[in-house]
């Protein structure tokens, strides 16, 4: 590996960490969600260099094109700028429990779990037997390798995910409803199940179109 | 390089998971540490589907990206019916006592 892809990995690294602990240290929620739109984007950085391309513009894609814009409209819309001041009120204890745990867990991970599985001489070393040179010269795809590994191996998951992302459309819209609101749900549903073609607006609008023409 | 990527990992699902716990003035800082925590165990397979050549970690990651979405979807709506019922975002509102 390249020594300026190591450097750029480790300038991602510690903006990662910067940015996602900006999230909880910002009185505006809409700051927040910006600051995670940008650990989305280094994220995404990461997985580049990597060699997981297509993970990383999936990433950016659904993360920053439809999560992190569905929660900035939402924050935006509620505006609840002026109601929170008091939220930094426990950002000392989160710094201090943060560090409590988080300095261990570096030590721990530093000088026994890497040294254990990923020393090539170690007896519990994670096995790298398939990296074959012949790979270089292979023509499938990283999409084409995942769609097959997706719809082959994992059909049954996909239609699972499927049903997951139907129960999350069908709950947000139960959830946010007004059922006391005059809305559409008070329309009468013989009504509803009565209509043709023949007693459509759209035919209506051109039966009167004929006869202004007429 | 995978160690320090592995290392930045659990860091960052530890820092959600700090979040979540401790913040209890703003919904949306719980929800956002929600998605720090499922986004880095993604990050997690995808490192260790380069690290192993092996595309099943990348296919994990996108299972682990429809329950974000979802996730996060269910979450907003749960938020704006409590900004409707209650006018305020605190967590401590969960408890529903009558506001006078």
């Amino acid at each position: 590996m390249k020594p300026e892809i190591i450097i750029f990995h480790d300038l991602c690294i510690f903006l990662v960490i910067l940015s996602t602990l900006s999230i909880f240290n910002t009185k505006n929620s809409v700051h927040s969600v910006f600051f995670l739109i940008l650990s989305f984007f280094f994220f995404s950085f990461i997985l580049t260099i990597f060699g997981l391309e297509f993970l990383a513009l999936l990433y950016i894609m659904i993360y920053v094109g439809a999560v992190s814009v569905l929660f900035l409209f939402v924050v935006m819309m509620a505006n609840t700028k002026l109601l929170f001041v008091h939220s930094r009120a426990s950002f000392p204890l989160f710094i201090s429990v943060a560090l409590m745990v988080l300095f261990p867990l570096y030590i721990f991970l530093n000088f026994w779990f890497v040294d254990i599985f990923f020393d090539k001489n170690s007896k519990y070393a994670i096995s790298n037997s398939f990296n074959y040179p012949i790979q270089e010269f292979d023509v499938l795809t990283t999409p084409n390798v995942i769609g097959q590994i997706l719809f082959n191996q994992f059909g049954f998951s996909v239609v699972i995910a499927g049903i997951i992302l139907f129960i999350g459309l069908i709950g947000s819209i139960f959830l946010t409803i007004d059922f006391k609101a005059e809305s559409v749900l008070h329309d009468s549903s013989y009504a509803q199940l009565c209509r043709t073609t023949v007693t459509a607006i759209y035919a209506e609008q051109k039966k009167i179109k004929n006869e202004q023409s007429i | 390089m995978i160690k320090n990527q592995l290392i930045t990992n659990a860091l960052l699902f530890v820092i959600g998971l700090i979040g979540c716990g401790v913040n209890h003035q703003n919904i949306i800082a719980t929800l956002l540490a929600i998605e720090v925590m499922l986004l880095s165990a993604g990050l997690n397979f995808g490192v260790f589907s380069n690290y192993l050549n092996d595309s099943y970690g990348e296919i994990f990651s996108i299972f682990i990206l429809t329950v974000a979405a979802t996730e996060s979807a269910i979450g907003l709506a749960i938020f704006i019916i409590v900004y409707k019922l209650k006018g305020s975002i605190s967590l401590n509102f969960f408890t529903f006592e009558k506001k006078r």
